[in-house]
């Protein structure tokens, strides 16, 4: 069984704390990191994939640190950043093949490992394509195939399908979600749809903390009760949003209607509604950002 | 990975758009020497080729004067001071060949005047033990020469050599600061940095590679650059010819008091550039990893070979000045300053020849440019 231990890691940057003292044990299953920009997210994947050092704290494999573990750690790692670039000369065969030399791949495995992580994501045709050519949602894919060449024993994916289509965000959801039997995922994303299925647990994390840590099931029921609906007349809704946090708006002929995530009855006419992934995002994460207390 | 690393560097344009330009910059016709090549001057070459007596270089200037004297009096009978006055082949070719003797007897006599003076300085009790060390070690090394001056051929070697010196220096300096500077910088530039620092073999092996890489850019450079120069010399002027005599004929070493023979200088002299081009590549791997950034990397390489050079070139005589000179890329890189002169530098109170010194500082620089690179790359934090 593996075991994650991240303990009490913090990193300081000059002029702010990008994460501070924070813990958590992950073992097999995808874990999904949600959080508003700016909380740390992206930071503390980078000291996972072991590209920053914390500047306190540690982070352990089976009771190893992964800083003395090194290479052997990197061995059963794959890692998709948020933002990543690709060598424009390259087909993809050879960026691929380079990766897989990096990842320690001999040839002959190389080869074949290849051509299934580009039949993973849907890139055996444009295989012999110079990534110059790319569009961004081919890029990513790539990013993906490259993340999964060494069949990683831990897969850290930062936004894996931003700029993907809705066809492509399905199938790599459901790609994740099958591979994460053995193997711990941890993915960040702005996308809560993305994890709503997949997700065994979501840690919350704001300003570098982890706020939260809980199933999906639990983190809904956090939320139960708190999330409503309504409809107001166009002249009300801007007082509203001054004072409530809310979530989606549809205009409809009798008027409309609004989704309100709030401690207290907004309204006259709202009713309670059952809460989504997005409710439990905007209920930890939205109430500061507007100022609403 | 090392072949990968090779594609990266090899398929960069920039590097063979600025090589074919240079490339055209040797091509441009100049420093032929048609009188060498022709028949009349390889007969009378022949006649006077090799060690020269007293008494032959007496003869020659003898002639040298008769020679130039039947040329002035053409001229005044033409009346033609200013224009370019035709005088037959055969004159400009005992012009030539006997004011080559004359000189070379006024080397031979400058030669033996340095190695009475050193005796003497040997043999009084005037300076310390160290400067006394030093004019013994000067005194063997010329000793050993003999009398190493003749007549020979020596115009393509001499242009060989040279290339060496400046043009080599140059291009070979220029191409690889081009080649090389975008080796570690551009993995930050293209965002690829992350993916690779995140994976088995992406802190150490790919380092390796990426040097290992640049060697054979450097090496690929440097034979084919020596190559082309090689075949365009013996196109200007001829076979290499006289390649088995002393150094000391070539005039840019005329004092010289290294024992060996031009082919021996030109192969120690490659062996050197070579070496010098590697030190500067780790010096620009090394750039390229700390400043993140190629131009940078570019420029600041640039400023840290060429300064010293440039210095040269000024003439500065203040003592830390020339140290700076000394004991730089550009020296070691252009290679016949290590060998033109006697200079020894005093180490634990024992004379050091300036070439072991230089080379051995070199070597250690390289050395610790290893370490630092690979040190840095393994310990770097993807921040962007």
């Amino acid at each position: 069984m593996l075991r994650l231990t991240i303990e009490n890691i913090s990193k300081e940057f000059k002029d702010k704390n990008a994460v501070t003292d924070f813990s958590a044990e992950l073992t097999e299953g995808v874990y999904a990191l949600l959080g508003p920009n700016g909380a740390g997210k992206t930071t503390l994947m980078r000291m996972l994939a072991d590209i920053m050092k914390p500047s306190s704290g540690r982070i352990l494999l089976n009771g190893k640190d992964i800083s003395l573990m090194g290479d052997d750690y990197r061995d059963i790692l794959g890692y998709l950043p948020q933002e990543f670039g690709l060598y424009k000369n390259f087909t993809a065969v050879r960026f691929l093949s380079y990766f897989a030399s990096l990842k320690g791949l001999d040839k002959k495995e190389a080869v074949v490992r290849v051509e299934e992580v580009l039949e993973l994501v849907n890139l055996q045709k444009d295989r012999k394509r110079k990534l110059g050519t790319y569009s961004g949602g081919m890029k990513r894919r790539l990013g993906i195939a490259q993340a999964l060449l060494n069949d990683p024993k831990i897969l850290i994916v930062d936004e894996p399908t931003a700029g993907l289509d809705p066809q492509e965000r399905v199938r790599f959801r459901n790609l994740l979600s099958e591979i994460a039997g053995d193997r711990i995922v941890l993915l960040s994303t702005h996308i809560v749809s993305d994890i709503e299925y997949i997700a065994k647990e979501v840690l919350l994390m704001r300003q570098g903390e982890l706020i939260q840590r809980s199933t999906i099931e639990k983190l809904l029921e956090s939320v139960k009760g708190k999330v409503w609906l309504g409809r107001v007349e166009q002249g009300d809704l801007s007082e509203l949003q001054r004072h409530y946090k809310v979530g989606n708006i549809q205009r409809g002929e009798t008027g409309i209607e609004v989704r309100i995530v709030s401690d207290d009855k907004p309204m006259t006419n709202a009713v309670v509604v059952p809460p989504t992934l997005e409710d439990v995002y905007l209920y930890f994460f939205e109430r500061e950002v507007e100022g609403v207390v | 990975m090392y072949r990968h690393e090779c594609y990266k560097i090899f398929t960069r344009k920039s590097i063979y758009f600025a090589f074919l330009l240079f490339v055209l910059f040797m091509l441009l016709p100049g420093g032929s020497n048609n009188i060498i090549q022709t028949e009349e001057y390889q007969a009378l070459y022949e006649e006077w080729r090799g060690p020269l007596t007293t008494e032959e270089i007496e003869l020659a200037n003898e002639k040298l004067s008769e020679v130039e004297e039947r040329m002035y009096q053409e001229v005044e009978a033409a009346g033609d001071f200013e224009g370019i006055f035709r005088h037959s082949m055969e004159d400009w070719v005992a012009s030539r060949v006997y004011s080559s003797v004359v000189w070379i007897g006024g080397y031979m006599e400058s030669f033996e005047s340095r190695k009475d003076a050193l005796l003497e300085k040997t043999l009084s009790s005037s300076g310390t033990a160290y400067e006394a060390k030093v004019g013994t070690k000067e005194l063997q090394m010329i000793q050993k020469l003999g009398l190493p001056f003749g007549l020979y051929n020596t115009t393509a070697w001499s242009s060989t050599v040279d290339f060496i010196n400046v043009l080599g220096f140059l291009i070979l300096t220029i191409l690889i600061v081009l080649g090389l500077s975008p080796v570690f910088a551009d993995e930050h530039s293209q965002k690829t940095a992350s993916l690779i620092v995140s994976t088995k073999h992406g802190k150490r092996r790919v380092a390796t590679a990426k040097i290992l890489a640049s060697f054979t850019y450097i090496t690929s450079l440097f034979v084919v650059l020596h190559i082309i120069n090689a075949v365009l010399e013996w196109s200007k002027f001829g076979m290499l010819v006289d390649g088995g005599v002393s150094l000391q004929n070539l005039f840019l070493f005329m004092q010289s008091p290294f024992a060996l023979t031009i082919w021996q200088y030109y192969v120690v002299a490659l062996g050197i550039q070579f070496f010098a081009s590697l030190v500067i590549g780790l010096l620009v791997l090394l750039l390229s990893i700390i400043t993140g950034n190629a131009m940078l990397t570019f420029f600041v390489s640039g400023a840290i070979i060429g300064t010293p050079f440039l210095l040269r070139q000024l003439g500065l005589e203040q003592e830390f000045i020339q140290y700076i000179v000394q004991f730089s890329y550009a020296e070691l890189m252009r290679v016949k300053g290590l060998f033109d002169q006697f200079i020894a530098f005093n180490v634990f109170g024992q004379p050091l020849l300036y070439p072991y010194l230089l080379l051995s500082i070199f070597l250690l620089v390289a050395v610790v440019n290893v370490l630092l690179i690979f040190r840095l790359y393994k310990n770097q934090q993807i921040i962007n």
